[in-house]
């Protein structure tokens, strides 16, 4: 999957810049103003932290689901503002000489990063789409709760990150597109506690993302 | 008592020395159908009074006010076409201040003056047109606190959240086999003919019938296992002392039944093993008296049999007990897990436990010391560097009868004839709730909670023995050190395990 995702972003990146297209191609007119985009996504995030998620449910990634607002600025700029939740359930756990016993006490993950991004619109993929590149920050707010928590039992930390990401929109008609993008992003401590992550020394809430984008507005 | 003791023990010598020579002991007889139902007298206390102004060691939660609403507040939900300027005007009614709405609130919370009774503002606003209900903000209790009349005096089992352990699990199940190797379980009910021998200065009793019931608070036939005798040498391990008893309630007793008190792992099955002769079992002659090799043999017995968890409250100073220890490795390396008791030696030169010194050694054994109501080690629980973990046992010195562990076990008036004036045969079916105190006491809290925890689906003794030393509330010196080892054990703690970040 990883493997997959880099390909993705590498070929999205290694697009022919819109300057280099001969004098003849259908150059789009710089955006004269600024314009707003919404936009809601969905994908699968694949988390760093391996050891310390599969001690407890198993698996190190998950589908989420996220919305933001984009302004795209002249000159091929863009800033997104993104909202986005991951949620994975499994059982809490006992770590003794490396392996995990299970306790059967359900235990739910719920993962919601904001993160702030600037993109240059790197030139066109044939008619429609559109390369870019980027990164940001973001604020990663884990929290965890178990089955038989009292209020005092229930674990919260925002952790702050950085994130690079790549891909393309295509404009399907008028103000309406679709994207595909591909974000790692680096949140160290993100897990950080007296739990498992701790225990195991793999708190890095970061991880490599692919989604898919539907946008609404001013292309 | 002592120098009773002393004697009874020299009696049974001799009493196994002529079975070895040959000689048939009498066999005790059974009267099939002869036996009478259990006699319950009720709670033995007898509380030393304590001078004013003692330390304060009680601890149980029970103890303190816990009022059943909150005060002075109340949740007010008003019909939804009710204005703003109505809702005022009937708040104002009450001196009453709305609080922002929180999150998932399709109604009010309504602060009131301090003093206000809610229970009475809510009924003055409730039958208005504009109010669809009022009440005040009832506190939420625990889902588990068991309803045995006197579970309130079991102060040990809060003093280890036991209440939010049991929300968790609520007492193992039956596929978990606790043994009891001690000093007998009052497990049924039957009659027995014995031949008392005379030892001085008691005359010989001559042939008696002894009465003896299962303890109403045990269970039914079917909470037991494999019972074997190791004194007797049959399958009919008869308590004739009682301690056996009160540890197997510490672990199992029924719970939850609106009767007597609670135990731990009370959906356990027990498995009662005889390994410990009592003063009546010396005076009726048993044919076997507890030893090395005795106990060693009951442990491969126990593990042989289907038991998961093992409980020793048995012990010995003095030399060093390879044929205990290479037993108890034999059960460990069953899948059993191993508790015994650290030992209440301390005041009397502190020498281990025989039984628990090398616990440390072993990965699936664990040696108990005791606490009392404040958590403090207990005046005589031994100290030293085998000592892995403490539970209650009780201190009876620092606060009274009433700071022991109260279980059912036989009434000590008709079990401890041994006074001249009195000395008559005993009956082992009348039953009352007693207090005792000792590391005895304490290892059946870890047996109970280690079959908890394998009924949880920790079943290795090594991952036991680590969960219980990792999730243990450190008593002390922090760290282990040698009064409490790796502190008080924290079953909920343990139950719950670790998340992801806590």
């Amino acid at each position: 999957m990883k493997a997959a995702a880099g390909l993705l972003l590498i070929a999205l990146l290694m697009a022919t810049p819109a300057s280099a297209q001969s004098p003849a191609s259908r150059r789009e007119p710089v955006p004269p103003r600024m314009t707003v985009m919404l936009f809601a996504d969905a994908g699968v995030d694949i988390l760093h932290a391996v050891d310390s998620l599969h001690a407890i449910f198993n698996r190190n990634s998950a589908g989420s689901i996220g919305g933001g607002l984009r302004v795209v600025l002249p000159k091929g700029l863009f800033a997104n503002v993104r909202a986005s939740r991951l949620q994975m359930t499994g059982e809490r756990t006992f770590l003794f000489e490396g392996q995990s016993y299970s306790l059967g006490v359900a235990d739910t993950l719920t993962i919601i990063p904001i993160q702030v991004s600037v993109a240059v619109r790197t030139g066109r993929l044939g008619e429609r789409a559109v390369p870019y590149m980027g990164g940001g920050v973001g604020w990663y707010r884990a929290s965890e709760q178990s089955a038989f928590s009292d209020a005092s039992e229930t674990a919260e930390r925002t952790s702050p990150g950085i994130h690079l990401m790549g891909g393309a929109d295509v404009r399907l008609w008028k103000g309406l597109g679709l994207g595909g993008e591909v974000e790692w992003s680096h949140v160290p401590g993100g897990l950080a506690g007296t739990g498992v992550a701790t225990s195991l020394q793999d708190t890095n809430l970061g991880g490599v993302s692919v989604r898919m984008r539907l946008l609404v507005g001013g292309w | 008592m002592t120098r009773l003791r002393t004697l009874l023990a020299a009696a049974a010598l001799v009493g196994t020395a002529a079975l070895i020579a040959g000689q048939e002991p009498l066999p005790s007889l059974v009267l099939p159908g002869a036996g009478l139902p259990a006699i319950d007298r009720g709670l033995r206390e007898w509380d030393a009074p304590r001078p004013p102004g003692g330390a304060r060691t009680a601890i149980s939660r029970l103890d303190e006010p816990d009022p059943d609403m909150l005060r002075a507040s109340l949740i007010v939900k008003f019909a939804d076409d009710a204005p703003a300027e109505t809702r005022v005007r009937t708040l104002s009614g009450i001196h009453g201040t709305r609080v922002p709405r929180q999150a998932w609130a399709d109604f009010d919370v309504v602060m009131l003056p301090p003093g206000e009774d809610p229970a009475h503002a809510a009924a003055t606003i409730a039958t208005r047109p504009d109010v669809e209900y009022a009440q005040p903000r009832y506190r939420i209790h625990k889902l588990f606190v068991p309803n045995d009349p006197l579970y309130s005096r079991q102060w040990n089992f809060p003093a280890i959240d036991m209440e939010r352990a049991w929300d968790i699990n609520q007492g193992a199940s039956s596929n978990v086999v606790v043994a009891v190797l001690d000093t007998g379980v009052a497990f049924q009910t039957t009659t027995l003919r014995f031949t008392g021998q005379a030892i001085f200065p008691f005359p010989p009793l001559g042939q008696v019938d002894v009465p003896f019931a299962a303890a109403p608070e045990l269970g039914g036939a079917d909470r037991f296992v494999a019972p074997r005798d190791f004194i007797w040498n049959t399958d009919l391990p008869l308590d004739m002392d009682g301690h056996g008893t009160h540890i197997a309630g510490t672990i199992g007793q029924v719970t939850n039944n609106g009767s007597g008190v609670a135990g731990l792992a009370f959906n356990v099955r027990l498995m009662p093993i005889k390994v410990l002769d009592g003063d009546w079992d010396a005076i009726f002659n048993s044919p076997f008296i507890a030893s090395d090799d005795l106990i060693a043999r009951a442990i491969h017995y126990a593990a042989d049999n289907g038991a998961h968890v093992l409980n020793l409250s048995v012990g010995r100073e003095g030399p060093p007990a390879p044929a205990v220890r290479a037993a108890i490795e034999y059960a460990v390396g069953r899948g059993v897990f191993v508790v015994v008791a650290a030992g209440n030696e301390f005041e009397v030169g502190n020498a281990p436990n025989r039984f628990a010194d090398f616990a440390a050694d072993i990965r699936g054994m664990v040696a108990v010391g005791s606490t009392g109501r404040g958590n403090q080690r207990a005046f005589y629980s031994s100290t030293g560097p085998h000592l892995e973990l403490v539970a209650p046992g009780g201190d009876m010195r620092r606060g009274g009868t009433a700071a022991g562990i109260l279980q059912q076990t036989y009434d000590p008036d008709v079990v401890d004839r041994f006074f001249l004036s009195r000395f008559g045969p005993p009956r082992f079916d009348m039953f009352v709730y007693d207090y005792y105190q000792g590391t005895s006491m304490a290892a059946p809290h870890v047996a109970g909670f280690a079959a908890l925890l394998m009924q949880q689906g920790i079943t290795t003794p090594a991952v036991i023995e680590a969960l219980m030393k990792a999730t243990a509330t450190d008593l002390g010196t922090p760290g282990r050190d040698n009064e409490y080892g790796y502190g008080l054990i924290n079953p909920r703690a343990a139950l719950r395990g670790m998340g992801l970040l806590k």
